[in-house]
């Protein structure tokens, strides 16, 4: 196959350029598939999504049940699993798949885009605005891909070195510990009020519905379900911090292996400034990395461990990534492109080693040619 | 029953249903974890569990419903919208309601199979004994003129005679002594609905007579077979059910006659002219919120079409990634640009940036 493939002197990333032709023929193979997989959706997919919203609300009941009237260590451990998991699982698979409308065909109210909201301080009208249009239209495009980064990280030597990423591990941390918070002000966009390019009253007005929903999400699990378990109210209060935290660190963990992995791409505005569907379907998978793992561990990343097939159809049922997977491997394979795939641990390791790397100045390396 | 329980329930919508009561207060959640222990129970819904199922022609089956305590009841000619998921994609199809509005909670459907995979296909071979459908209130303002007029002629073609059923069944129930006479069209004999019914039904109670049409034998049904079937057709109160071509060309017929003031009707199914419109792609798009009309090109994507029109639809990426422009299309035709897809079905919702008219629509923008 005729595709030249460029080194990154630094970083060692090799990175397939196909010939319009074969970006072309790239498109074909991909579009057959998406067809192919979107004919296929049916009664499975329906009773699947159905389940998981079904377990989810179980895990809740249990979970909170289990912090408002259960007694000694044990329970409350056992409940915050649960509450855990339910979050998870309606945060996931759920929240973040409904959202991409990959059930509107069912045309079931309960399970729409346009009107689903999550156990989330996030709101999501937000979340369908910064993850929808700007993550999944640029992603990975320095500049116009907020979630690169999520503006306060520096995950590659093309982004500028401010002293501030000296201590970004820390900052990392923090984000981790805290990332629904994170999510949530995301695309409030409050960097552009501290540069001066947002009045107040734009600021105040942007922040409303985060302001509404997290308002509501903290009544709910520091006010209202302490306050029904009356004395029990340190338990419960306690409980469901810790839930939220391994919610946190947990989906910031599969989040971040999504696009920060060692091979994931960064793309200019330039190189990408008169992209045909190929050439989308190319940067969603340079820009990608996928998780391997069980069943299980598919389902409590919502899937997200199938990232590049995430990428490539937004708006297929997530469920059936797994089973389309060894196609966009064998696809990828045949036009010479690098697929991106591996453990959790080594993955996410490389993400942690791009924060420790990137915190410390880099001088601008040149693309060096080779061929491939 | 149904103005009681409304003005009951409206003055404490507003603090139960605020969100400061999340997740106690959420009806879809609630209405899940009820359902797994009574099937047909439900806050605010009106669903039903089919309690019998009686073929009436080959192609025909008439179910038995019982509903949950949300029923309001009906009148006789009336109809109802019944939502069922069919291969996962919830769908909702309007059938008259058969039975005789005495029994509170029972009501009966008859679904005539149109295609061999369509919806009513799905229904004859899913729906059992047991099975579970959602039903919207009844609807509709076909009913029996009150008082009974003296001389009634009922006029039905093929499964248009659903909602007559329902008003003869009253009628029978309550031995009204009017002269009823029952026209109905149909292609041969072993197709008409309830036919055995209506013979009893007619031996037993001199005011009905039947008369039946084939249309295999007979052609359409023309005004000569008419006045040899019905000679007073013209001096009687007429009520109409059947599919549009018949349903129109009654109306011509009566027009002719001067008799229209008598003729009531009812009819489904598309019109032809809709279904015609649909090869040669765009049309006239109505907007049903905000009451604006445009006109969409053929192969114009609806988002563009819309804009050019000085409308102002929610928006995001534009090339079919992002849902923001999604929007529930009430009727017409659409075509996906993306993948070529036809979307005929009333109430999906459709993307506006990659969607493109294919017959004059309807939507919820």
């Amino acid at each position: 196959m005729n595709t030249s493939v460029v080194y990154h002197r630094s970083m060692n990333e090799p990175r397939a350029r196909l010939s319009p032709a074969q970006t072309l023929a790239l498109q074909a193979d991909l579009d057959a598939l998406r067809r192919e997989a979107f004919a296929k959706l049916g009664a499975d997919d329906a009773a699947h999504i159905r389940r998981v919203v079904r377990n989810a609300r179980t895990a809740a009941i249990v979970g909170r049940g289990l912090l408002m009237f259960g007694w000694g260590p044990m329970s409350w451990i056992a409940g915050v699993i649960a509450l855990a998991l339910a979050k998870i699982l309606e945060n996931m698979e759920v929240g973040h798949n409904v959202m991409h409308g990959q059930y509107d065909w069912m045309n079931d109210p309960g399970l729409n885009s346009q009107t689903y909201d999550w156990d989330i301080v996030c709101a999501a009208e937000h979340w369908r605005h910064s993850h929808n249009v700007e993550h999944h239209n640029h992603t990975n495009i320095l500049g116009k891909d907020h979630d690169y980064g999520y503006g306060m990280l520096r995950l590659h030597e093309k982004q500028r070195w401010s002293p501030a990423a000296l201590l970004q591990p820390f900052w990392y941390f923090l984000l981790a510990i805290n990332f629904q918070w994170g999510v949530a002000v995301h695309d409030i966009k409050i960097g552009r009020f501290v540069k001066g390019r947002m009045t107040r009253s734009e600021l105040g007005t942007r922040a409303r519905p985060f302001v509404h929903k997290a308002t509501r999400q903290l009544f709910k699990d520091y006010v209202l379900f302490p306050a029904l378990a009356f004395w029990h109210w340190p338990r419960v209060l306690l409980g469901n911090l810790a839930a939220n935290l391994i919610r946190n660190v947990w989906t910031n963990a599969i989040i971040f292996c999504g696009h920060f992995t060692e091979h994931a791409h960064l793309f200019s505005r330039e190189e990408t400034a008169n992209e045909s569907r190929g050439d989308w379907y190319l940067r969603q998978i340079q820009g990608s990395s996928n998780l391997e793992g069980s069943r299980w561990f598919h389902l409590l990343t919502g899937h997200l461990s199938h990232q590049i097939e995430h990428h490539l159809f937004p708006d297929l049922p997530a469920a059936r990534y797994p089973e389309i997977a060894p196609q966009v491997r064998e696809i990828c394979a045949r036009h010479g492109v690098h697929y991106n795939s591996g453990g959790f641990w080594k993955q996410y390791a490389s993400v942690l080693k791009r924060i420790f790397v990137h915190a410390l100045p880099t001088r601008p390396t040149k693309l060096v040619s080779e061929p491939g | 029953m149904s103005t009681c329980s409304q003005t009951a329930t409206a003055p404490r919508r507003s603090w139960l249903r605020s969100a400061w009561l999340q997740p106690f207060n959420d009806r879809t959640a609630l209405n899940e974890l009820l359902q797994r222990v009574l099937p047909r129970a439900a806050l605010g819904e009106i669903r039903a569990r089919v309690a019998g199922v009686i073929e009436e022609t080959a192609d025909t089956l008439s179910f038995e419903l019982h509903t949950n305590r949300h029923w309001p009841g009906f009148r006789a000619g009336q109809h109802t919208l019944v939502t069922i998921d069919v291969r996962g994609r919830r769908l909702q199809r309007c059938f008259s309601l058969s039975s005789a509005p005495t029994r509170a909670r029972r009501l009966t459907i008859a679904v005539k199979r149109h295609t061999q995979s369509g919806v009513t296909a799905w229904m004859h071979t899913h729906l059992r004994v047991g099975s579970i459908v959602t039903l919207s209130p009844p609807f509709g303002a076909f009913r029996m003129p009150e008082p009974m007029p003296k001389r009634v002629l009922m006029l039905s073609a093929g499964s248009g005679i659903t909602p007559l059923m329902a008003m003869l069944r009253e009628l029978y129930a309550q031995r009204c002594a009017s002269d009823i006479v029952l026209l109905h069209s149909c292609r041969q004999a072993a197709d008409w609905i309830f036919s055995k019914e209506l013979q009893t039904m007619a031996a037993d109670w001199p005011s009905l007579q039947l008369k039946l049409h084939c249309t295999h034998d007979h052609g359409r049904l023309d005004a000569d077979q008419l006045r040899v079937l019905v000679p007073d057709f013209a001096g009687r109160h007429s009520l109409l059910c059947g599919p549009p071509q018949f349903a129109e060309w009654v109306h011509t017929l009566y027009q002719q006659q001067h008799a229209t003031a008598l003729l009531h009707s009812e009819s489904f199914g598309l019109p032809r002219a809709a279904s015609g419109a649909a090869a040669s792609g765009g049309g006239a798009v109505h907007c049903a919120i905000s009451e604006h009309s445009f006109t969409a090109g053929a192969g114009q994507s609806l988002l563009l079409a819309a804009e050019a029109a000085g409308l102002t639809p929610r928006h995001g990426c534009r090339i079919g990634i992002c849902r923001t422009c999604l929007c529930r299309k009430q009727s017409g035709t659409v075509e996906n640009l993306l993948t070529g897809e036809i979307s005929a079905e009333p109430g999906q919702l459709i993307q506006l940036c990659i969607s493109t008219a294919r017959s004059p629509l309807t939507l919820d923008l």
